[in-house]
C-alpha cells in the first residue's frame, strides 16, 4: 500500500480533531499503516484511499467505507486476535490506537481475491428467497438438500468469527441516577444538558463519539462568529464546573426501558487496545435511572440508489464532509456529489476549499439560489435537475454517469459521463428514532422532511430535540435543545429559573425543500453488473424490493423478512426508509401508508463481556464461609457448593482417595466419634405468645405437647400438599422457640413464615428472626460422642437421664453461651453444639483435640441414608407428600395445616403413588446411578414403562455393600420384588426392593 | 487448644487475598474491616413500645424507614415498618435489652455474630458501591443518616451513611459468611481507582 496520499496537507483545511504530532502505527489485513491520534480506523484507512476492505454478505462484491458512524453498513472488521478479538465492529467507530490490528470479516481467501464473488455473476439465479424456495420448499427431498448445503451457505454468508480463547479482560458495571439523561452531545444535546445543569439538575450527557460535538465536529460551522467547536469547548467547561453534570463520551446508549431506565456501554480500556493499563476495564455497562430523558440522537443521512452504488469510493455525502473537516482526509481527487436536498452544499464547499474539483448533481430543477451561487463561486459545477445514474469501476470508482431525472426516478435523455473517483450521495435524513422506538414511540411520517420522526412521549418523561425531530438548521437544534433540557429539568423538580442563551448561527438564507429521490432507474450501463443496492449490508437491491412486491410481500414486516432488508448489525440505518419508499412506489402507496418497522434494543451490538460485567471467575457468585472454614481449608477439606455455602464434602489425608476418606469418616462415626460443621443449617428464633399456633399451621405434626427443653422433628408442605422443608424445632422457653431448616432453604423458610404472618395471619403475635449466622454449630456423633462432649469445659449435664434424645439445653461451653440439641441425623448418639459464631473455631479445635474425626457432607449423606432419613431436595422434588415417604407418623390428624386439604385430591389420595423404598443391588459391589430410572423389564420395547427413580445411592462401609433409596410406583407393595435400574450409558442393574432403613432399625444407638 | 476468649474475625489480619494496596491512587478507596459488633434485632408493631424501651437506657427514638439515628455511639437502624437493628457501643445495654419478655411487644434477638461492618471511604467510595448497589447514593438522595437494606449484587447488605462528611463515607453491614467475599469483591471493584485495605487488627467490642 502506498502512503497516506489522501490525507490533506497540513495547511489545506484546519486540522480538525487529529493530532499530527502523534502518529500511530497499525495493521489491517496484515499490512502496515500510519494514522494519527484522533483518527478512527476508518479515517486512517481512507487516508490511503477508498480501497475495498470488505466483501458483501451475499454477492461478495468489493465494498469500502460508506459512512462515518454507527450507520456504517460495509466496513465491518474483526478487531485483534485471540481472546481479545471482537467480530463485526464498525471501522467508523473504532478509535485508532498504536499497534491496532484488524482484518476483514467476510472474504475468503482475501478481500482482494474472494472466491465467493462467483455468487455475484450467478446472481440471476439467487433472487430474494432463493434458499428457501430451493431448499426448504415443498419439493421432493428439499429438506434433505437444505441440511446438506446449510453449513456451506452459512459459512459463505458469515460475518466475523467468535473469539476462540477466554476473554482476558475486565468489564465493569455502574449504576447511575440522574434528573435528566441527555442522549447525544451534538448542538441540541449540549444545549439541553446546559439548560438542565443550569437549573441545578443532576445531568448525565452521553455520546457515542470519541468527543462531544456531533455534527459540529466537521469543523465548518460557526456560532457567534467563531468556530462552533469553540462553543462546544465552552459548553463542556461549563458542564465540568456544574456540581452534578457527568459527560460520558465514547458511550453508546444500547436500550431504553420502562421508567426511563437506560443501558449504555462506555469504552474505557477498549480505546487503548490489548495494551490498555491493567487496572482499567475494557468496557463499562452503565445502568442509568433517569427521571427525564432528552433524546438528541440526531439523524442518519440516507443515500438514493443507482447502479453500482456499492463501488468503493461511493459514500454518504455528509460522511465525506466529516472525513474532510474532522480528519483532514478526502479519499479522492475529483468528486461527484448527488443530492436531492440542501445538505450536500456544505460538503461541496468544504471539498472546494480543500482544492478538490466538485460536480454537484442536484435533483431539484431549481436549486436554492443562495446555495447554488455560493457553490458556483467556489468553483463547484452545479448541475440542476440531475441525478447520478451509475458508477463506473469495479474495485474503485473510475467515473460516473449523471442524467436528467424525472420525478419517479426515471432518467430521461442522454447520460453524461463525469470524471470522478469519489462519489457522495445525499438522499435526505432519517432521524435516529431508535431509542424512542424502544419506549414504544410510534414513528410518524413527516411529509415536508420526507422522514419518520418519533411521536410525542412527553407523558413518559421523554423529549426529543434537534435533528431527531427533523430539524435541519443549527439554530433550531440549539433552540430545541435548550427548551427540552429546561422542560426536562423542570419536570424533574428543578425549578431554578434560567435565561435562554442568545446564539447567532451561520445557517444563512432559507434553502429549498427536499425533492425525495429513492432510486434512479432506467438505462443502466453494463446491464447485469448494474445492481442498485438499497441495503448494502444485506445485499438487497431495488429489484429485490420489486420482486417482494410482485410476490405480495407488501407489508413492511414481510418486506423485511423476505428480502432481509434492515437486518444485520446496522439494522438498516441507511436502508430502511428507501426500501419502504420503493415498496410504496411499487404498490402505489405513500411511505406513510407503507409504514416502517420499529426497533428493539440494542441500538448497536453489545459485547457479551459488557453484559457479564463483574460476574465472572472467583467473583461470579457470592461465596459463604462458615466460622470454621479456615480449619477445613487447612486440613484437606474438599469443598462442595451447597447454595452459596462452601461445605466440606470430605477431608482427604495424604495419599488418600476421596472414596477412602468418606469410608474412613463413616466408620469413625459408627465406631468412635465424628464431628461435622453444621453451621450452615438455617436457624430461626421464634418469639411471642402465638408461636405454637404458627408451628401447628406450618408443620404437618402437632406442637401443642412440646415441653420446654424438648425438640421435635417437623415437615413443612406448600399449599399443594408437597413437602418443601423439614427440620427440628426446639422450645427454649415458654414463648421462645428456635426452628432449624435445611441449609438451602434457610431464607426461603423465613420468607415463608413472614409471608403468612404479614399477609394472612397478622393477628398472630410472633416475631421470626434469622440467627443462622449468629451461631457456629458442631455436631458430635458416635458411640464415643458422650465421652467427648463430657470432656468439654461446660456446665451442661450430658448424661442420658439429664439430656435425653430430642432434648435441648442451654448453658456454657468453653465459657461461651451455648445451645445444645440432642438430635441425630446419623443414627448415632449425637449432640449439635451451638456457640456464638466467633467461638466456633475454638469449639471445633477442642473437639478435634478431644479425638473426634471430622466428617464431611458425603459421610453425613451415607450415614443418614443407612437410617432411611430423607434429604429435602434429594428424596423430594416438589411432587412428594409425607405419606409418599412413609412418614405418616409426622402428620397430625387432629388439626389443620398448610397443604392438608390438597391430600384429598384424587391424585394425592390414590394408594399407588410413588413410595420411598430401599434398593439393594443384587451385585452388592454396584452403586446404582442416582437419578437412574427404575423399570420392570429392561428389554421392553420403547416406550419403556417407568416405575420411578433412584434418589440416593451409596457404598456403605457399615453394610459392607451398596444400597440406595428410591421413589418407586406402588413401592410399599413391591417389597421383595426385583426391579431394574437403567444405567446412564447402556444396560441395567437388578436390585431388590426393601424397606428404606438399613442400619439399627429400632434406633437404639441414637437413644443410647 | 485455641483460646475461646480471643474472638475470631473473618477479616482479621493477616488475610489471604488481595494485596493491601493496589491501583493508581491508594487513597481513592479505603476499606476498613469493622470490629465485632454488638447487634440486636428488634421487631415491634407498636413504635411507642419500642421508643419507651429504648428511651431510658440509650436515649434513642425510632427514625423513619431507611434511616438511622445515633447517640453516644449507639445506632438504631430502621430496616422496615416493624423492623430495627440496634448497634451498641458496649455489651451491657444489649444484655439488659435481651432480658425483655419474649411474649412482650418488642422481640429482641442477639444477632451480634451474624453481621460485620465494612467501612467504605475515600473520594471514589460511592463509585465502588454504585457498581453493585442500585440505591441512589448521591448526597441529595442519601444524606447522612440514611440506611438502606438492599441487594448488593446477590449479597444482602445494609448500606448506611452514619456521619456527615465530604467525601461521603459508607458503612456496609454484611452477613459474617459473606464478609470475605464482599471484601474481595470491593477490593477488586476499587482496583481501577486504587485502594487501601485495613483488615481487622484486634480490639473488640466492650
Amino acid at each position: 500500500m502506498s502512503g497516506p496520499q489522501f490525507r490533506l496537507p497540513a495547511d489545506t483545511l484546519p486540522d480538525g480533531r487529529i493530532d499530527r504530532e502523534a502518529p500511530l502505527g497499525f495493521s489491517f489485513n496484515g499490512e502496515s499503516f500510519t494514522g494519527y491520534a484522533g483518527d478512527t480506523l476508518a479515517s486512517a484507512l481512507l487516508a490511503y484511499g477508498a480501497f475495498p476492505l470488505a466483501r458483501s454478505f451475499k454477492y461478495h462484491r468489493p465494498r469500502g467505507i460508506f459512512g462515518a458512524g454507527a450507520e456504517e453498513p460495509n466496513a465491518l472488521v474483526q478487531l485483534e486476535t485471540g481472546g481479545y478479538s471482537q467480530p463485526n465492529l464498525r471501522a467508523t467507530q473504532i478509535e485508532l490506537y498504536g499497534g491496532l490490528s484488524a482484518a476483514s470479516v467476510n472474504a475468503w481467501p482475501s478481500v482482494d481475491f474472494d472466491l465467493m464473488r462467483v455468487n455475484d455473476w450467478l446472481s440471476p439465479i439467487f433472487p430474494s428467497g432463493f434458499y428457501y424456495k430451493t431448499f426448504m420448499g415443498a419439493g421432493v427431498g428439499a429438506g434433505r438438500w437444505w441440511r446438506l448445503f446449510e453449513p456451506f451457505i452459512r459459512r459463505a454468508a458469515g460475518f466475523g468469527r467468535a473469539p476462540t480463547a477466554p476473554d482476558p479482560d475486565r468489564y465493569e458495571r455502574m449504576n447511575a441516577h440522574c434528573d435528566v439523561l441527555v442522549v447525544g452531545a451534538g448542538p441540541a444535546g449540549l444545549s439541553a444538558a446546559l439548560a438542565a445543569a443550569n437549573r441545578g439538575g443532576r445531568v448525565i450527557l452521553v455520546d457515542d463519539q470519541t468527543e462531544p460535538g456531533g455534527d459540529l465536529l466537521a469543523g465548518d460551522r460557526r456560532i457567534d462568529d467563531a468556530p462552533a467547536m469553540d462553543w462546544v469547548a465552552a459548553a463542556l467547561e461549563r458542564l465540568g464546573a456544574a456540581p452534578d453534570a457527568t459527560v460520558l463520551a465514547r458511550t453508546a446508549v444500547a436500550g431504553l426501558y420502562d421508567d426511563n431506565f437506560a443501558t449504555a456501554v462506555e469504552s474505557v480500556g477498549d480505546r487503548f487496545g490489548p495494551g490498555a493499563p491493567d487496572h482499567l476495564p475494557r468496557l463499562r455497562l452503565w445502568r442509568i435511572r433517569a427521571r427525564q430523558i432528552v433524546l438528541a440522537t440526531g439523524a442518519h443521512e440516507r443515500p438514493y440508489a443507482f447502479a453500482n452504488n456499492d463501488t468503493p469510493g461511493t459514500m454518504l455525502g455528509n460522511a465525506i464532509r466529516h472525513y474532510a473537516g474532522r480528519y483532514a482526509v478526502v479519499p479522492g481527487r475529483q468528486a461527484l456529489l448527488g443530492t436531492d436536498n440542501d445538505s450536500a452544499y456544505r460538503t461541496a464547499l468544504l471539498l472546494a476549499r480543500a482544492g478538490i474539483p466538485v460536480t454537484l448533481a442536484d435533483a431539484r430543477e431549481t436549486p436554492p439560489s443562495a446555495l447554488a451561487d455560493a457553490a458556483r463561486q467556489a468553483g463547484v459545477d452545479v448541475e440542476a435537475g440531475c441525478a447520478i445514474s451509475a458508477v463506473l469501476g469495479d474495485r474503485r470508482v473510475r467515473g460516473a454517469k449523471i442524467g436528467r431525472v424525472l420525478p419517479d426516478g426515471e432518467i430521461s435523455g442522454a447520460l453524461r459521463p463525469v470524471e470522478a473517483d469519489l462519489v457522495g450521495v445525499s438522499g435526505g435524513w432519517n432521524p435516529a428514532l431508535h431509542l424512542a422506538s424502544h419506549r414504544g414511540a410510534r414513528p410518524v411520517w413527516n411529509e415536508a422532511q420526507t422522514c419518520f420522526v418519533p411521536d410525542d412521549l412527553t407523558a413518559l418523561g421523554l423529549r426529543t430535540a434537534g435533528a431527531v425531530t427533523g430539524a435541519g438548521s443549527l439554530a433550531d437544534c440549539l433552540e430545541q435543545g435548550y427548551a427540552a433540557g429546561r422542560d426536562a429539568a423542570r419536570a424533574a423538580g428543578r425549578t431554578k429559573r434560567t435565561r435562554k442563551p442568545d446564539l447567532k448561527t451561520d445557517d444563512g438564507a432559507a434553502g429549498a425543500p427536499i425533492r425525495p429521490l429513492w432510486a434512479v432507474t432506467g438505462r443502466q450501463p453494463g446491464s447485469r453488473r448494474g445492481k442498485a443496492f438499497v441495503d448494502l449490508q444485506n445485499d438487497v437491491t431495488v429489484k429485490d424490493v420489486a420482486l417482494a412486491a410482485r410476490e405480495n410481500y407488501r407489508s413492511v414486516e414481510h418486506l423485511k423478512r423476505y428480502t432481509t432488508l434492515g437486518m444485520g448489525t446496522d439494522q438498516g440505518k441507511t436502508a430502511n426508509v428507501i426500501g419502504l419508499a420503493l415498496m410504496g412506489v411499487e404498490t402505489g402507496r405513500s411511505p406513510e401508508a407503507v409504514g416502517t418497522t420499529t426497533f428493539r434494543p440494542p441500538y448497536t451490538p453489545v459485547p457479551f463481556g459488557a453484559l457479564a460485567g463483574r460476574d465472572r471467575g472467583a467473583l461470579f457468585d457470592p461465596v459463604r464461609e462458615t466460622p470454621m472454614f479456615d480449619w477445613h481449608a487447612a486440613n484437606g477439606a474438599v469443598f462442595e457448593d451447597v447454595g452459596q455455602w462452601k461445605r466440606p464434602y470430605a477431608y482427604r489425608r495424604d495419599g488418600e482417595s476421596l472414596e477412602a476418606a468418606i469410608g474412613r469418616e463413616v466408620r469413625a462415626v459408627r465406631n468412635a466419634a465424628g464431628v461435622m460443621d453444621a453451621s450452615t443449617l438455617g436457624k430461626i428464633d421464634l418469639k411471642g405468645p402465638d408461636v405454637v399456633t404458627l408451628l401447628n399451621r406450618v408443620y404437618t405434626n402437632d406442637w401443642e405437647t412440646l415441653k420446654v427443653g424438648r425438640a421435635r422433628y417437623g415437615l413443612m408442605c406448600h399449599e399443594d400438599g408437597m413437602i418443601f422443608d423439614d427440620g427440628v424445632t426446639a422450645r427454649l422457653a415458654d414463648d421462645h422457640y428456635v426452628m432449624t431448616t435445611t441449609t438451602g432453604n434457610a431464607v426461603t423458610v423465613l420468607n415463608w413464615l413472614e409471608m403468612w404472618l404479614q399477609t394472612e395471619w397478622p393477628e398472630l403475635r410472633v416475631f421470626a428472626t434469622s440467627v443462622t449466622e449468629a451461631w457456629a454449630t458442631a455436631t458430635v456423633a458416635g458411640p464415643e460422642a458422650r465421652r467427648l462432649v463430657s470432656g468439654l469445659d461446660s456446665d451442661i449435664d450430658w448424661s442420658d437421664d439429664a439430656f435425653p434424645h430430642m432434648a435441648v439445653r442451654t448453658g456454657t461451653v468453653l465459657g461461651a453461651p451455648a445451645r445444645v440439641f440432642r438430635v441425630s441425623f446419623s443414627g448415632e448418639a449425637s449432640w449439635e453444639i451451638n456457640v456464638p459464631a466467633h467461638c466456633g473455631p475454638a469449639l471445633w479445635q477442642a473437639l478435634i483435640d478431644g479425638g473426634a474425626t471430622p466428617y464431611g457432607t458425603e459421610a453425613m449423606h451415607v450415614l443418614r441414608a443407612e437410617k432411611g432419613f430423607i434429604i429435602v431436595g434429594q428424596e423430594t422434588d416438589g411432587t412428594v407428600t409425607p405419606h409418599d415417604l412413609g412418614m405418616g407418623w409426622a402428620v397430625s390428624k387432629r388439626k389443620d395445616f398448610i397443604g392438608k386439604r390438597s391430600w384429598s385430591r384424587p391424585d394425592t389420595a390414590r394408594p399407588d403413588r410413588k413410595h420411598l423404598v430401599g434398593l439393594l443391588p443384587l451385585d452388592s459391589g454396584t452403586v446404582l446411578p442416582e437419578g437412574g430410572q427404575i423399570v420392570a423389564d429392561p428389554e421392553q420395547e420403547p416406550p419403556v414403562t417407568m416405575l420411578g427413580h433412584v434418589t440416593s445411592s451409596y457404598k456403605s462401609p457399615s453394610l459392607d455393600g451398596s444400597f440406595a433409596l428410591a421413589l418407586l410406583k406402588n413401592g410399599r407393595n413391591r417389597m421383595g420384588d426385583t426391579v431394574h435400574v437403567l444405567r446412564l450409558d447402556e444396560g441395567a442393574d437388578a436390585a431388590r426392593v426393601v424397606a428404606p432403613a438399613f442400619y439399627d432399625k429400632d434406633g437404639g444407638r441414637m437413644r443410647g | 487448644m485455641a483460646d475461646p476468649l480471643v474472638p475470631t474475625h473473618p477479616l482479621a489480619d493477616p488475610l489471604s487475598g488481595p494485596p493491601e494496596e493496589a491501583g493508581p491512587d491508594s487513597a481513592a478507596v479505603v476499606l476498613t474491616a469493622g470490629p465485632p459488633l454488638v447487634l440486636l434485632d428488634l421487631r415491634c408493631r407498636d413504635r411507642a413500645a419500642l421508643d419507651s424501651l429504648l428511651k431510658k437506657p440509650l436515649e434513642l427514638a425510632s427514625p423513619p424507614v431507611a434511616r438511622a439515628v445515633s447517640k453516644s455511639g449507639n445506632t438504631l437502624f430502621r430496616l422496615g415498618p416493624d423492623w430495627w437493628q440496634l448497634r451498641c457501643k458496649k455489651r451491657k445495654p444489649a444484655d439488659r435489652l435481651l432480658r425483655a419478655d419474649p411474649a412482650g411487644p418488642v422481640g429482641v434477638t442477639d444477632i451480634s455474630d451474624a453481621w460485620l461492618a465494612i467501612g467504605v471511604a475515600g473520594p471514589r467510595a460511592r463509585d465502588v458501591l454504585a457498581k453493585a448497589a442500585t440505591v441512589d447514593l448521591h448526597p441529595d438522595a442519601f444524606p447522612a443518616g440514611s440506611a438502606a437494606r438492599t441487594l448488593f449484587g446477590r449479597v444482602t447488605v445494609v448500606i448506611a451513611r452514619l456521619e456527615d462528611g465530604e467525601p461521603p463515607a459508607f458503612d456496609v453491614t454484611v452477613s459474617r459468611s459473606n464478609a470475605r467475599f464482599l471484601w474481595r469483591w470491593l477490593a477488586d471493584a476499587a482496583r481501577e481507582y486504587g485502594y487501601t485495605l485495613k483488615p481487622f487488627s484486634g480490639g473488640g467490642a466492650g
